[in-house]
């Protein structure tokens, strides 16, 4: 005999398709596999967000403190808004 | 015949009954199966402890805590076996629900407790299911662990609830709440082997089986 390859789950007929239907409806039911969608894998993943490196003019930088400090951002969430604009709107329109 | 001992709840003596079930139809001369479809192993390891205590008759026993397996399975062996003894449950798994694909007779104990009559509705709602892709399955609900005494409130208000759900017939002959019962499953023996015997409990599981597999076809 030659080597058998592992037996897979055999697809069933049309009778006993709505019965394994019903049995894989259990809440211990291996999960069918799905393709998780790929990100972007650039940076270093924390949490939802990526860590990036950012060199930054000192005098551009106490800037965006005055401003996060005037509006009660965090600095990054004054970064993140003005990059957000700057790619939104008419800056890098090509 | 195919028989389920289930409930998605857990703690209401499904193992202990199919423990005892098995081990009394094989006293009676059957040809048993016990099907622990459980991934605790309860029924299992209790059979183990009689194997290991060499206690005859011997019991035939198989673990499936995979639907699939259990169904698969099964479906194979079922004509070599007068009976086969189904413990599934303590939730809603894989396994109960190939249980009950595969089953002539589901076997539903509860507990006269409120948590245990409200745990009711989630097993009808499964037995809708079961009984929309396959014909013929008997559901039958069963008082274990009931108070002790024949006037007891809770067990006549917990007999009562049960008939608000038309998926269940409900067996007559309650189980109740006897040190006998834990004692012999845990060593895995029936109640009839205890050195002392506890004649109420004997004979509580006999009035059971006997209208179990004397089940009269349905009017």
């Amino acid at each position: 005999m030659a080597i058998t390859p592992r037996p897979k789950p055999t697809a069933s007929s049309a009778a006993t398709a709505a019965q394994d239907a019903f049995i894989s409806g259990a809440p211990d039911a291996s999960p069918a596999p799905t393709e998780e969608p790929k990100g972007y894998e650039k940076g270093i993943k924390k949490g939802n967000k990526r860590q990036i490196t950012l060199t930054i003019a000192p005098e551009l930088l106490e800037r965006v403190d005055q401003v996060a400090k005037r509006t009660g951002q965090a600095r990054a969430a004054v970064i993140n808004m003005a990059i957000f604009q700057a790619i939104e709107g008419d800056l890098f329109r090509s | 015949m195919i028989i389920t001992i289930g409930n998605t709840k857990g703690g209401v003596g499904k193992t202990t009954l199919a423990v005892q079930i098995a081990i009394a139809r094989a006293m009676a001369g059957k040809e048993v199966w016990l099907i622990d479809g459980d991934r605790q192993g309860t029924a299992a390891a209790a059979i183990d402890a009689r194997a290991q205590s060499g206690r005859l008759p011997g019991i035939a026993c198989a673990k499936y805590p995979d639907g699939p397996a259990l169904r698969a399975q099964v479906q194979q062996q079922r004509d070599k076996w007068e009976d086969i003894i189904i413990d599934a449950g303590g939730r809603d798994s894989t396994a109960l629900r190939a249980a009950l694909v595969l089953s002539d007779v589901l076997l539903v104990p509860f507990a006269p407790r409120s948590y245990d009559v409200w745990a009711l509705e989630d097993m009808a709602a499964l037995i809708d299911d079961a009984q929309s892709v396959r014909d013929g399955l008997r559901c039958f609900a069963v008082m274990n662990q009931a108070d002790p005494g024949e006037k007891s409130t809770d067990n006549a208000e917990a007999a009562a609830a049960v008939k608000d759900f038309p998926q269940f017939e409900y067996l007559p002959f309650p189980i109740r709440r006897r040190k006998a019962f834990s004692n012999a499953g845990g060593a895995g023996l029936s109640v009839a082997e205890l050195p002392s015997k506890d004649g109420k409990a004997a004979s509580e599981l006999d009035m059971l089986i006997s209208s179990l597999f004397n089940i009269p076809p349905r009017s």
